[in-house]
């Protein structure tokens, strides 16, 4: 018996990091996961790992900037049954869309001058649009049911910036906030809320990778800067993504909710 | 359960939010020592829970008063030896005839008792508390500050708005001092909920409130404890020095 028993959730970008340990996490308290990611290979390793677990899931390839994609997702999602929890969670920084772009890994932070206009739009793409498009083709599933719920992946970074993150990131974390009030208003009359979630610092895969490539007097200094003194693991992010899908969270919509071990404290 | 083991100290638990909260965190497996100003309230309250089969145990205590603070948790530290969870809570928000005194027609006495049981109250128990978190190496700090310290209100004064938004800056600052002994410290900031301290005397304003809640509706008191439960559990371990809305969404920062 878990908290989640009987909701069907869509979790964007979730076939690793901490987009997979929310589709586990959901799908250990009782969810139906619909797991999406744009890459199939990662995906259907993440589902194979969550069906051995005994948990109920399913794998769907789709890039979610392509609104075609999308639609055509949504359909299926409604077809098996509906849809109660969208975890808006799939986004990337410049770095991670010029990986994609040109598969040269560049771990310094680009500055404002430094940004080309295709990783820009690679950024808002992703970030901002996608989640824009899954939001409005969720809507009309959401409405069905009886606690929809919208959770929208922030980001410490889009609350007041941040070393690590270049601008492109920051603007689309900013927007998400701006975009999940919104949500909340427009959408609170049919008992959907809508939340956004702020990490700090998460030692996700991509984090990872980025942090082995700092000095350690950088890590010493970032570390020093949290008060609880470590980084977040991506399992602390999927804890509040269940809370916030959850009844207990009723009256709680249009709020961002940080989760950075004290390191901006808003 | 989540909370088994676990102790846990509200202040004004005997009736609203407060004895939500208690009733909440007792769901959990939690052990509640309720306090609280009102004996009468406080009594019945306590029975009420003792004959459901909880395990509570009770203390009168008027927050604003030093001494009896210290005593209360010296008492605790006796009886218990440590305390794992205290949750700021009492508090007070006053009007005539319900509505509120506008800022020129606040006497200073009013002024005061606002901000000795909603802020002095909070630092004393808090302050009180953490030695005993300690000692075991774990502790949540959770204070109930308001949507009116988030932003201005039209229904409470403005002591009540300066006493709430106080308990934000306490709490920011608390999250940066006890992370390491596994210590967090956070703020619920409810909107309006029903309970005997939203009482305004003008349906029309009430309505007016509602339409401009996205949810449309006013908020339950357990909808407040089950954001405190959540906070006091394993899992929100990373959030720190966070303040959580609990409004309907009618307030949004
Ligand atoms: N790790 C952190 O410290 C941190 C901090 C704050 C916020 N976040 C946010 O959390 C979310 C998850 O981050 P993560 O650290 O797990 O990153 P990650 O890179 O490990 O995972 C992101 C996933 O999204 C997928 N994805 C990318 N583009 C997609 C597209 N167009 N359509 C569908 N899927 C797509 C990727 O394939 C990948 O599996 C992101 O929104 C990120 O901005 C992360
Ligand atoms: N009801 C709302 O809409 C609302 C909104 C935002 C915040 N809050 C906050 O939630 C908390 C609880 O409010 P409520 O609505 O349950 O109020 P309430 O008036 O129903 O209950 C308050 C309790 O606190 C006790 N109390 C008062 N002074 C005390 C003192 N000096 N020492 C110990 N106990 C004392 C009272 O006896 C009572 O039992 C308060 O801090 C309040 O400011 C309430």
């Amino acid at each position: 018996m878990g908290i989640l028993d009987g909701k069907q959730v869509l979790v964007t970008g979730g076939a690793r990091g901490i987009g997979f340990e929310i589709a586990k996490k959901m799908a250990g308290e009782g969810a139906k996961v619909f797991v999406n990611d744009v890459k199939d290979e990662i995906l259907d390793i993440a589902v194979t790992e969550l069906l051995k677990a005994g948990f109920n899931a399913e794998g769907y390839k789709a890039d979610i900037t392509d609104e075609e994609a999308v639609a055509k997702m949504f359909h299926i999602i409604e077809k098996k049954g509906g849809l109660d929890v969208l975890v808006n969670n799939a986004g990337l920084s410049i770095r991670g869309v010029h990986a994609l772009r040109t598969g040269t890994v560049e771990h310094d932070v680009k500055k404002v001058t430094e940004i080309g206009l295709m990783d820009w739009n690679g950024v808002l793409n992703i970030n901002l649009t996608g989640t824009f498009l899954c939001t409005r083709a969720a809507v009309p599933l959401l409405k069905k049911s009886n606690n929809g719920r919208i959770i929208n992946m922030s980001s410490r970074a889009g609350r007041a910036g941040g070393s690590v993150s270049d601008i492109a990131y920051v603007t689309t974390k900013a927007g998400i906030i701006g975009f999940t009030k919104q949500c909340a208003i427009e959408l609170g009359a049919y008992g959907i809320t809508a939340n956004a979630i702020a990490p700090g610092v998460i030692m996700s895969e991509w984090l990872k990778d980025h942090w082995e490539n700092l000095s350690n007097e950088r890590q010493e200094t970032l570390l020093n800067s949290i008060p609880l003194k470590r980084t977040g693991e991506p399992q602390e992010i999927a804890n509040i993504c269940v809370f916030l899908a959850s009844d207990s969270s009723s009256y709680i919509t249009g709020t961002t909710l940080d989760a950075n071990g004290g390191s901006y404290l808003s | 359960m989540e909370l088994t083991g676990r102790i846990a100290l509200v202040t004004g638990a005997a009736k609203g939010i407060g004895a939500e909260i208690t009733n909440g965190l007792l769901k959990k497996g939690a052990k509640v020592i309720l306090t609280d100003i009102n004996m009468e309230n406080l009594i019945s309250k306590t029975n009420e829970f003792r004959e459901e089969g909880y395990d509570v145990d009770s203390k009168l205590l008027d927050v604003r008063e030093e001494q009896q603070v210290i005593e209360a948790f010296k008492w605790i530290d006796e009886k218990y030896g440590r305390l794992d969870i205290l949750v700021n809570n009492a508090g007070l928000s006053p009007k005539v005839n319900g509505i509120r005194r506008n800022t020129h027609d606040i006497p200073t006495s009013e002024w005061d008792t606002v901000l000795d049981i909603n802020l002095k109250g909070t630092f004393l128990c808090t302050r009180e508390a953490l030695p005993l978190m300690q000692k075991g190496k774990w502790g949540r700090v959770i204070s109930i500050a308001s949507q009116a310290g988030r932003t201005g209100s039209r229904v409470s004064g403005t002591h009540y708005s300066a006493s709430k938004a106080g308990i934000i800056g306490f709490m920011r600052t608390l999250a940066t001092e006890y992370g390491t002994f596994g210590i967090t410290a956070n703020s619920i900031a409810p909107g309006p909920i029903e309970t005997d301290l939203l009482y305004i005397n003008d349906s029309g304003k009430i309505d007016t409130y509602i339409k401009n809640i996205p949810v449309g509706r006013l908020g339950k008191a357990q909808e407040v404890a089950s954001a405190v439960t959540y906070l006091c559990s394993v899992d929100a371990g990373f959030i720190n020095g966070a303040t959580i809305d609990v409004n309907g969404g009618l307030f949004m920062l």
